[in-house]
């Protein structure tokens, strides 16, 4: 095909500003699926998505439209996820595309993601079409949008569409800006095979299945291939298109996006970001490419020790389709066996942990999510840790460095001063201020990881009543006075409470910590200091007090039953229970930590 | 008046292995206490004489056990000293025409407000000769706030009706942690209940059913039934234990975790619960064991009348107990009484060696040992649900 009547475009926008309604429209209007074939959201097709409203994986779909000028088109729309964790793999699905449509919705305006997105769409060299969507709702304010993302977003915004994906006004307009406005693909189908990788899943029958935007060149059936990154070389099996029905051809060329199936055993084995070239015929890789690192880490641990077998099964699953995930077995004197985990961030960790407790039907306890410290040792060693309880001995770190990010908040300027005071809890340091209209302002803070990865997102929701957005990224390690924080409980150190703060943070949390114990904990038969502590130095204590009542009086008949069921009712509580030292501790008790570890908003 | 029959049933038969207890459960109430929830009903009187009648057809159909002498019988409830003392009488008779009777004690609950001079005649020559009284506090506040329908006088009315009636062995109970009692209104109730003099006392810690309107207002907040005013469990404790001392100095012997009495005057029916002794329980609800299976009828007072009076059988569950649990039940029963155990007659019954559950408690204090017995630390007492848990297999 004439790459002429080629378009690679995909959809950006803030969570929730419409993304996945207008591309519903776009497969209808173009007769992809037919009306019945509809289910809302078709591009969300893991349950989770559709819940959650959010794209986890990138998909693109083959569209065909015979536009106004007579001429039928191929119209490939890229699907990008639509969440900060992911946002490696959305810069290499728009490094796919020529163009973008970026939709504001029309009465929330710019948001961070809404930037975010932008800054990544005009770093990969996108031809950006502001889209203003939801246009017939009673508070939208289209002029004032554009105004926003002319002088956000330095993106012209006079001829944006104005559309509702929902009602379908408008979306007719925003195909023929799609054919008139982003420019065709370039690149010589005549040239050594260039194509890139920006999505990959798992197929039980056919191993990982990978999405490819073939930047020069062929590739076809049979054809020997070469994954740049891995440096393994495959045969092309199949390949083909999504309309969004797989549909298998006999080639891919230049400017063509599609599904490439070449018995390749595990999606990790093809990376997004890498590069396919022809083995006989080797190209220079693709610039770009980086190897996904996990940010965030926490232990999950059955419940049932008897379903460890079972998790480490679906564990194993899991990686399969998600070469970001990262599992090790590890274990805790207080959990037992279980998995240190490694994921992109927050919103991947609750995927990963909802997919394992709705899917494989698994009860778990996961600790408090930790970031990977950065630990110099007095015999100038560097080390990286991700669990708090493998941090060396006080005596024996000389410096400890943290992950950093640069975090973009925007918000409407009555909640400001929250969360600028939020912000200041959390360690951050302003870097920016900046009013986008009288009434919205975009924060830019630089903030350790480690206090964001608990509940900031919440809590800065909670604080702007739901109007802050927030976006981030990555910025580097930074030196910083913390300290590791153990709890005893009984006299017994508890490793899965254990958790790491800044020094001047840790009486408080020490503090509030023990206290949330006190209430968690039940009462035993004998007292039960709970204590928190900075090497052997015990900053907070406070005692539960002996158990004083369980006992069972009447005898009602002679109905032995009863009590029989009420004393096992107890004993299975109990065994409900992690018992360390002498102690039973709840697992509501290992959660406590999470909540102390986010801050100071105790409900109690 | 004085029934000759009684006077001779008055004396302690020693319980041999040939004897039954019978438990008739009369499941009606005036009014709900507002920590039950238990299966029992207010319910019209009209209803009570077909109850009754059904009753009767079930102990006169029940092949169970016939071969057994009853030597006691628990008429419970519920408050079956709401019934007419004509229907309590049907309900004896029939037991004594289908059993082989040596009727040693025959107790009869009752609440307060609900006994009469004529009535405690009555009962007497129905063959009744123990009656438990249902006191609870000899505080008014707390009987108000527990829904309690009688107060401190109608206790000490009561009394005097039943000894005049010629009672010789009645028990009263009190209820530790009833709404609004404090240390000084426990003590000062427990001292008037001693100075009633009766043959008998228990003692139970408030337990508060979920379900219950106290329950409720427990779990869900509010005032109406004084949920703010129940005492802490570290109170109640403190009453159940300052209540062993006091009871020990008056002369009791406090011979299993509720239950106190005068020398020889331990419940015999109850005992028989805590020892896997057989029993018969008839009416709605009531459980019955024969040394191997346990039963019980279904708890909807109508369901149950309408079950037996179409001759069908009320039976609700039926289980054979398994060796294990018999183990468990020795145990968890057994150990009830604080002369504790026979370690060793136990494990030679099961040729289980169990020392190694009962280590552990021994080493945490929950119990004692000396010899082949072992038995609860009088200390540990109101958590021996402790004890219990860890020892089920």
């Amino acid at each position: 095909m004439d790459p002429q009547l080629i378009r690679n475009f995909c959809i950006i926008a803030h969570i929730d500003h419409g993304k996945s309604t207008l591309a519903d429209r776009l497969l209808e209007l173009t007769g992809a699926l037919s009306q019945r074939e509809m289910t809302a959201q078709v591009l969300d097709s893991m349950d989770l998505e559709r819940e959650r409203g959010i794209t986890i994986k990138a998909k693109s779909i083959r569209l065909h439209y015979a536009a106004r000028d007579g001429k039928e088109y191929r119209l490939n729309l890229i699907d990008t996820p639509g969440h900060v964790d992911f946002s490696y793999e959305v810069s290499r699905a728009l490094s796919a595309c020529e163009g973008a449509l970026l939709v504001v919705d029309a009465s929330q305006g710019v948001e961070a993601q809404t930037v975010a997105n932008a800054f990544l769409a005009s770093r990969n060299n996108l031809f950006v079409i502001p889209v203003i969507n939801k246009i017939d709702l009673p508070a939208a304010e289209p002029d004032r949008v554009k105004e926003q993302i002319e002088n956000v977003l330095a993106i012209p915004a006079a001829d944006a569409l104005l559309i509702s994906a929902k009602s379908g006004i408008g979306v007719a307009e925003v195909l023929e800006a799609v054919v008139a406005r982003i420019p065709a693909p370039t690149g010589s189908a005549d040239a050594p095979l260039r194509a890139l990788i920006f999505d990959s899943w798992f197929d039980s029958f056919r191993g990982a299945v990978v999405l490819v935007r073939v930047m020069e060149g062929r590739i076809a059936p049979r054809m020997k291939i070469r994954l740049c990154a891995m440096d393994q070389v495959y045969e092309v099996e199949a390949l083909g298109v999504l309309t969004p029905k797989p549909i298998v051809l006999d080639e891919l060329a230049a400017g063509d996006v599609g599904f490439i199936v070449a018995n390749i055993k595990r999606v990790a084995d093809a990376r997004v970001g890498d590069t396919i070239v022809e083995a006989d015929r080797p190209a220079a890789p693709l610039p770009g490419f980086e190897a996904i690192k996990p940010m965030v880490f926490a232990g999950l641990y059955p419940v049932n020790a008897s379903d460890y077998e079972l998790l480490r099964d679906a564990l194993g699953k899991l990686q399969l389709n998600d070469a970001a995930f990262f599992y090790e077995p590890e274990n805790s004197a207080a959990l037992g066996f279980g998995f240190r985990c490694g994921f992109l961030g927050l919103l991947h960790m609750e995927i990963v942990q909802e997919r394992l407790e709705r899917e494989f039907g698994i009860a778990l306890i996961t600790t408090a999510p930790s970031v990977r410290y950065r630990i110099t040792t007095t015999a100038n060693e560097t080390i990286e840790v991700d669990n708090p309880t493998k941090f060396p001995p006080p005596a024996q770190i000389a410096r400890i460095e943290e992950p950093i990010l640069t975090a973009m908040i925007i918000t409407s300027d009555d909640s400001v001063g929250a969360i600028l005071a939020l912000c200041e809890e959390k360690r951050g340091t302003q870097k920016n201020f900046e009013y986008l209209s009288p009434t919205r302002v975009m924060l830019t803070y630089e903030m350790p990881l480690n206090e964001i990865v608990l509940d900031f997102y919440d809590r800065l929701k909670s604080v702007s009543r739901g109007y802050a957005s927030l976006d981030y990224h990555l910025a580097g390690y930074r030196e910083a006075d913390l300290v590791k924080l153990d709890v005893l409980v009984g006299g017994e150190p508890v490793d899965a409470l254990t958790l790491i703060c800044h020094r001047e943070q840790s009486y408080e949390r020490g503090r509030e910590l023990v206290t949330r114990l006190r209430k968690l904990i039940p009462r035993q038969q004998f007292e039960v200091p709970i204590q928190a502590a900075i090497g052997s130095r015990v900053i907070s204590r406070e005692t539960i007090s002996a158990l004083r009542k369980n006992v069972l009086a009447k005898c009602y008949g002679g109905d032995i039953s009863r009590k029989r069921k009420l004393l096992e009712r107890q004993k299975e509580g109990k065994k409900r229970m992690k018992r360390v030292g002498k102690v039973d501790i709840p697992q509501e008790a290992f959660l406590a930590v999470l909540k102390v570890a986010a801050g100071s908003d105790s409900e109690d | 008046m004085q029934n000759p029959r009684n006077l001779a049933l008055e004396t302690n038969s020693r319980v041999s292995a040939a004897t039954l207890g019978v438990y008739v459960q009369v499941p009606f109430c005036q009014t709900k206490c507002t920590y039950c929830n238990f299966h029992t009903g207010v319910v019209a009187r009209s209803l009570y004489r077909p109850y009754v009648d059904a009753v009767c057809r079930e102990i006169s159909e029940s092949r169970a056990l016939r071969d057994a002498t009853v030597d006691t019988v628990y008429l419970g409830g519920g408050t079956p000293s709401l019934l007419e003392p004509a229907d309590l009488r049907r309900i004896m008779d029939a037991i004594r025409q289908n059993y082989s009777c040596a009727l040693d004690e025959v107790t009869l609950e009752a609440d307060p407000e609900t006994i009469t001079e004529d009535k405690a005649v009555a009962w007497l020559d129905a063959g009744i000769n123990r009656v438990s009284m249902g006191v609870q506090s000899l505080n008014d506040v707390e009987l108000r706030a527990a829904g309690r329908m009688h107060r401190r006088d109608d206790v000490y009315r009561a009394v005097e009706f039943l000894r005049a009636a010629g009672f010789r062995n009645i028990s009263m109970d009190l209820i530790a942690g009833l709404p609004h009692q404090t240390r000084a209104t426990w003590e000062s109730s427990l001292t008037e209940l001693i100075a009633l003099q009766p043959q008998h006392i228990s003692i139970y810690l408030l337990e508060v059913d979920d379900g219950s309107r106290l329950g409720k207002e427990i779990i869900a907040g509010g005032a109406k039934y004084g949920a703010g005013a129940v005492p802490p469990d570290d109170a109640m404790a403190e009453f159940y234990e300052s209540a062993c001392a006091t009871l020990a100095t008056a002369g009791f012997e406090h011979y299993e975790i509720s239950n106190w009495s005068l020398p020889g005057r331990a419940s015999k029916h109850n005992l028989k619960y805590w020892r896997r002794q057989p029993y018969l329980g008839f009416g709605a609800g009531a459980h019955s064991f024969d040394g191997q299976r346990r039963w019980s009828n279904v708890h909807d007072a109508s369901a149950y009348a309408t079950a037996i009076a179409q001759g069908r059988t009320a039976i609700e569950s039926d289980e054979t107990v398994t060796p294990a649990q018999a183990l468990d039940e020795e145990l968890f029963l057994g150990l009830r009484e604080l002369a504790g155990i026979d370690l060793a007659r136990i494990e030679r019954k099961y040729g289980a060696d169990f020392a190694p559950r009962v280590r552990k408690l021994l080493d945490d204090g929950l119990l004692e040992r000396s010899g082949d017995t072992i038995r609860l630390n009088p200390a540990k007492l109101t958590i021996s649900n402790e004890a219990f848990v860890e020892l089920l297999g």
